[in-house]
């Protein structure tokens, strides 16, 4: 099978909006964000899941840009960064992707985990707390983003490491965005 | 003193900073890598107008969308605003949130926690 119909069976099957690897720079996020826009938008998606999902592909995007302004890596590491937006009936899916050093790592585990444990009641009262003091950040554990993301899922944040060596590994991290609100049951 | 206005790009509002007559206003995204940048100069001109403010001064949020580093610097505008409406003066404070728009109001309602100040949330249609 030649790579074109292998591209083709996979965007119908998965239905990719969207894949980019390479380097984040702030033009390059813009134009993602805009690309995903589009498309969305074009699909008639609802206002509030358009907005969801910008929010959440900015503010991942900017994770990895944020990330290698405060430690920079190999340049050829830096430019493996990716993003996947796939869609099904039932919801979106937004993956980003970049390395990192084992010690960031540590913290960056600890963080989401302690994230995924919160009910959402918590993630808002969390929330409020960093708001209001930005420097409880750190202690609390979590940093506002992944709460933000959270909160506005109310899905858990699913992630993976992949060893690179011993000094990096590849942090692969999913959100998804229901398309239907759950109905309630009584 | 001067009014500050800025035209939006597409990461940063617009600003309609109104020394005048005491209107502010914030519309569009605000999605900057470096949100202090942005906000810094916003903040001092609030401190420059807090130091003789007109009898009445009208803040209006009309945000699509912000990422969390604007979230903290919305929230340092309105510390400004309560401090002023904590000083006698007359501070009105209006949050547009698209009707669809769950999300925005929450945070609406969520910075109105925070600041003791009267924020008024006014819906509009998508």
């Amino acid at each position: 099978m030649s790579a074109i119909d292998r591209y083709y069976q996979l965007i119908q099957s998965e239905k990719i909006l969207l894949t980019y690897k390479g380097s984040m720079d702030g033009e390059t996020i813009s134009f993602l964000v805009k690309l995903v826009e589009k498309s969305i938008t074009e699909a008639g998606e609802k206002l509030a899941i358009r907005k969801k999902i910008v929010n959440i592909l900015v503010e991942s995007l900017q994770n990895i840009l944020n990330y290698f302004a405060e430690e920079s890596l190999d340049k050829s590491l830096e430019n493996e960064s990716f993003v996947i937006v796939t869609c099904t009936k039932q919801e979106y899916e937004i993956t980003v992707g970049n390395y990192l050093s084992t010690q960031r790592m540590k913290t960056l585990k600890k963080r989401i985990d302690n994230v995924n444990m919160m009910s959402q009641e918590d993630l808002q009262k969390v929330y409020l707390d960093i708001l209001e003091n930005p420097k409880v950040s750190m202690s609390r554990g979590a940093g506002l983003g992944l709460i933000d993301m959270a909160r506005r899922t109310q899905n858990k944040i699913n992630y993976s490491f992949s060893p690179y060596d011993n000094d990096y590994v590849l942090f692969m991290m999913g959100m998804i965005i229901n398309r239907v609100k759950d109905t309630v049951t009584i | 003193m001067e009014s500050l206005i800025i035209e939006n790009t597409n990461k940063t509002p617009k600003v309609f900073f109104n020394a005048l007559n005491g209107k502010m206003e914030l519309t569009g995204r605000s999605i900057p890598e470096n949100s202090f940048q942005f906000y810094e100069p916003l903040l001092q001109w609030i401190d420059e107008y807090s130091k003789s403010p007109q009898e009445q001064t009208q803040f209006s949020f009309r945000l699509d969308y912000f990422n969390t580093s604007s979230s903290m610097y919305i929230l340092g505008i309105l510390k400004k605003l309560e401090r002023l409406h904590l000083d006698g003066k007359v501070v009105k404070v209006f949050w547009h949130y698209d009707s669809e728009d769950e999300d925005m109001l929450q945070t609406g309602e969520d910075l109105k926690q925070i600041v003791k100040i009267p924020i008024e949330m006014t819906e509009s249609e998508g």
